[in-house]
């Protein structure tokens, strides 16, 4: 039963709300050994409840605002825990299962950076089994039954109900609910990880025992019932077998005889529970109980005998391989993965190809072996193309096994957190890109026909992943896939190492704080931020998407404000002052894009004042106003034009001045012409007056 | 024979100047009496015509309108009085006669000289001062503008300097 993404509402519920101190505003930062989350709960960074850790995680003690204890478990941001289901867990009624208060971000002073909590109710009192102790308790029949078995499987049952998977069921994780005598069995947490990250891999079904736990993916309520039958195979036993047991013998064995028959093997106690064991550690997820068939064998009903182990295909003749006789194809599968290179010249050479298809004489197994290399072939055989065979023989020869890739174990769904804690711990990811690249996971489903997940929609998520993989653009790529397969994830950018980052609004809050602390003038995204927006919200992205790869950094500055500003806008987030004034001087290129220097100085006025406020959505209005652009371009064409006009006349006229000793001659001529010709007009006016009035001038 | 040609600039009548000498030759045939008087008071106009290099030779006509003004109360004498030859001649042989009417040509050239270098100067002045005007509104417009718009800087498609391009350089990822 995959897991299901649910909206946080632990802020509704609880009213905690914290972003992760220090917040944005002017509040100062906790003290240095106190720390708050929301407005109830305070978590004492000097008092660790090391029996309460949920494995590295650690546990500090907290308190409520009324008074009530309470423990808190720090996340790793690499380790993505499961926030999404916080919500259901809380709505549990269930008194057998640790209580969850609140969970979000708390600012942790030890370190000087956000974490990312789950508060619990501190009801658990001490484990029943601790880690450091042998894995063996001896429990009676009567008191595993009544005090462990019972209330487990009424508990899962209002998990299974709720549609939840625990993904923590194992010995170390029960305690004792400060009682004693096992009245109160309480269960401990399981989200401050992965799903079954914490569980040891004896605690897991064979292929996802196979895988490091950071890279199982999601877990199923099947495997919570396997994880119920290890846990009262644990509790029963005087000791622990596998004390002295490397892991891979302990897969091998199990592969090879089957997980009941081996964990079973000095089991010396028989009894009804055997019954029990049988039905819940079968390696058939189909021929697994369910809870209902747990509930009928616990109200002593005889339920009908499961098949055995279905029968497997068995060679006639034995391969030797690394001074083994492998006979099995599954226990081949499981030998291939240790040594690469030999592995790799093995499956390419013919004595293989005859032992497949003469010896195991499996038709299935022929096909897939031949699809395996016609696949492999696809993307040429170049240096991994070795690779590529090996993991896809190692499929064809245990089609339940997870993807083993070059160093990589993992199951598909698994692919999105193993990306997370490879990115997050910074190590190389170039096996997790090939993965990709090369569409393993497309050849996975092929033969994973009686999985327990939905095939299809994998194989179509990660095609789209292929094509993610193949841009190189900001918003894709293998920062675009991890945020893509894991969306739970947060953002895992250096930039923002010491912020817990779940959503775009967190995203500028945290730009926020750390402009506010260092003088951050570069730098706003790199392919983490983009491809976390683009895998958390689209919309706030994709429109600018183009304009952010642009070759031209005036256009990617911009595509980045305006980015920025729908995120405030569509969060409805506050003024953010320290972030605009460090965005203004990251666009300050684009302020100098103005002809008009009065109009610039007056645009950076504005963009200042706007700045001061913080509503990056009015600033990026300010830049992006192409009614203004267009305005000072036609005025700046004008005054160009103008300025050739005058600098022609200045020429001209100057040259007339020093070289013309004659300037102006020209008009003083036709001057003095009609000065004389009126002079003259009013001459001769007045003597042909005078000579008709008078008689006669003279 | 054709150097003096070569040399030689001939001022070719067109059809209206044809027509005009054609009228002019006809009324003085038929003034005869006021032409031969205005031959002789008109002598500084024709001495100003043949000296007068200028275009549309202006000077000329300053001349030429004052010394007319200057024949005039003469010349409407003789018609007025006697239109003969003879009074004609003895009008323009008079010493006063010749001496209002030349002086009147005098002051003809006067008043040329005399406004055409009060225009001059003035016209001098202005142009300095336009000058001035000119390369303040320059300076004014750099201000404004930036020297992009001399138009001796080289400037992209948006009218920005080129040298601008260096922030647009690709962006890194």
């Amino acid at each position: 039963m995959a897991e299901e993404q649910d909206d946080n509402i632990e802020k509704e519920k609880n009213g905690s709300n914290s972003t992760g101190s220090p917040p944005s505003s002017a509040a100062p930062a906790p003290a240095g050994n106190i720390t708050t989350l929301g407005n109830d709960i305070e978590i004492f960074c000097d008092r660790p409840m090391p029996h309460l850790n949920s494995g590295e995680l650690e546990a500090y003690a907290a308190r409520l605002s009324s008074g009530k204890m309470c423990f808190a478990i720090l996340c790793e941001n690499f380790l993505v825990p499961r926030t999404f289901l916080t919500s259901k867990f809380a709505q549990l009624a269930n008194t057998n299962i640790v209580r969850i208060v609140a969970a979000g971000v708390v600012f942790w002073p030890p370190q000087s950076r956000q974490r990312y909590v789950f508060v619990y109710e501190d009801t658990l009192g001490n484990p029943i089994l601790p880690t450091d102790q042998p894995q063996a308790l001896a429990l009676k029949h009567e008191r595993l039954m009544n005090g462990i078995l019972k209330p487990l499987v009424v508990l899962m049952l209002e998990l299974r109900d709720a549609d939840l998977v625990h993904g923590g069921i194992r010995a170390t994780n029960l305690f004792d609910g400060n009682t004693s005598n096992y009245d109160q069995v309480m269960l401990g947490e399981s989200l401050s990880a992965p799903p079954t990250y914490h569980q040891p891999s004896i605690y897991m079904p064979i292929e996802k025992a196979m895988i490091p736990p950071y890279a199982r993916g999601v877990s199923t309520f099947s495997d919570d019932i396997f994880a119920l039958g290890v846990t009262i195979l644990t509790l029963m036993r005087k000791d622990d077998p596998f004390v002295n047991m490397r892991e891979e013998d302990i897969l091998r064995q199990r592969i090879e005889n089957g997980t009941y028959s081996f964990f079973t093997t000095h089991q010396r106690n028989t009894g009804p529970l055997m019954e029990l064991l049988r039905g819940v550690l079968h390696d058939d997820w189909q021929q697994r109980w369910t809870i209902e068939e747990v509930l009928a064998w616990m109200d002593g009903k005889r339920l009908a005998p499961k098949k055995g182990r279905i029968s497997r295909a068995k060679a006639v003749r034995a391969y030797e391989y690394e001074n083994l006789k492998i006979m099995r194809p599954e226990s081949f599968a499981y030998e291939l993965q240790f040594n690469p290179k030999v592995a790799k010249d093995t499956i390419q050479s013919d004595a293989f190809e005859t032992w497949v298809q003469r010896s195991l004489a499996n038709d299935r197994i022929t096909t897939d072996f031949h699809d395996a290399k016609q696949s492999a072939q696809i993307h040429g055989k170049d240096g991994t193309y070795g690779d590529r065979l090996l993991s896809k023989t190692i499929n064809t020869l245990y089609n339940d096994t997870p993807i083993i890739y070059k160093n990589l174990k993992v199951m598909p769904e698994g692919i999105g957190y193993l990306a997370a804690y490879l990115f997050g711990n910074a190590e190389n990811t170039k096996s997790f890109e090939e993965l990709i690249q090369f569409n393993m996971v497309g050849f996975w489903t092929k033969l994973a026909e009686e999985s327990e997940i939905d095939v299809q929609s994998i194989k179509q998520k990660f095609e789209s992943a292929q094509v993610n993989a193949v841009q190189k653009k900001l918003g894709f790529g293998a920062e675009g896939n991890l945020y893509f397969l894991c969306p739970e994830c947060p953002c895992l950018s250096p930039t923002l190492k010491n912020y817990y980052v779940k959503s775009p609004e967190d995203l500028l809050l945290a730009l926020e704080d750390l402009c506010s602390k260092t003088h951050k003038t570069e730098g706003f995204v790199d392919r983490h931020i983009a491809g976390f927006l683009m895998g958390r919200d689209r919309k706030v992205i994709e429109r600018e998407l183009l304009g952010l790869n642009s070759f031209e950094v005036l256009t990617s500055k911009q595509a980045l404000l305006k980015i920025f500003a729908n995120i405030q806008s569509r969060g409805k987030l506050k003024g953010l002052p320290h972030l605009s004034k460090a965005l203004l001087i990251y666009i300050s290129p684009l302020l100098e894009r103005y002809h008009d220097r009065t109009k610039k100085d007056e645009i950076k006025k504005i963009a200042e004042s706007i700045a001061e406020n913080g509503n990056l959505s009015k600033l990026a209005a300010l830049i992006s106003d192409k009614k203004i652009k267009r305005s000072d371009k036609a005025e700046f064409i004008k005054a160009l034009q103008e300025y050739r006009s005058i600098r022609q006349e200045y020429v001209d006229l100057d040259s007339q001045l020093k070289n013309n000793k004659h300037f102006g001659y020209g008009t003083g001529y036709e001057i003095a012409a009609i000065i004389a010709g009126v002079i003259a007009g009013i001459v001769i006016l007045a003597t042909t007056f005078l000579q008709f009035s008078k008689g006669g001038i003279f | 024979m054709a150097k003096k040609n070569k040399n030689k600039k001939r001022h070719k009548l067109g059809l209206k100047g044809q027509i005009l000498l054609a009228m002019a030759i006809v009324t003085a045939t038929i003034f005869i009496a006021s032409a031969v008087f205005l031959m002789i008071a008109m002598v500084p106009t024709f001495v100003s015509l043949i000296v007068d290099r200028s275009k549309e030779r202006l000077k000329s006509y300053t001349v030429g309108f004052l010394n007319f003004a200057g024949a005039f109360p003469f010349l409407l004498d003789i018609i007025t009085t006697n239109h003969t030859i003879d009074y004609a001649l003895i009008i323009a042989t008079q010493p006063l006669t010749i001496a209002i009417i030349y002086a009147a040509a005098a002051t003809g050239h006067l008043i040329n000289w005399a406004v055409v270098g009060i225009i001059a100067n003035i016209l001098v002045q202005k142009g300095q001062k336009r000058l001035s005007v000119i390369m303040k509104r320059k300076a004014t417009l750099k201000e404004r503008w930036g020297e992009e718009v001399t138009g001796e800087l080289e400037l992209d498609a948006d009218g920005f300097p080129l040298e601008m391009e260096a922030i647009r350089s690709p962006a890194k990822n």
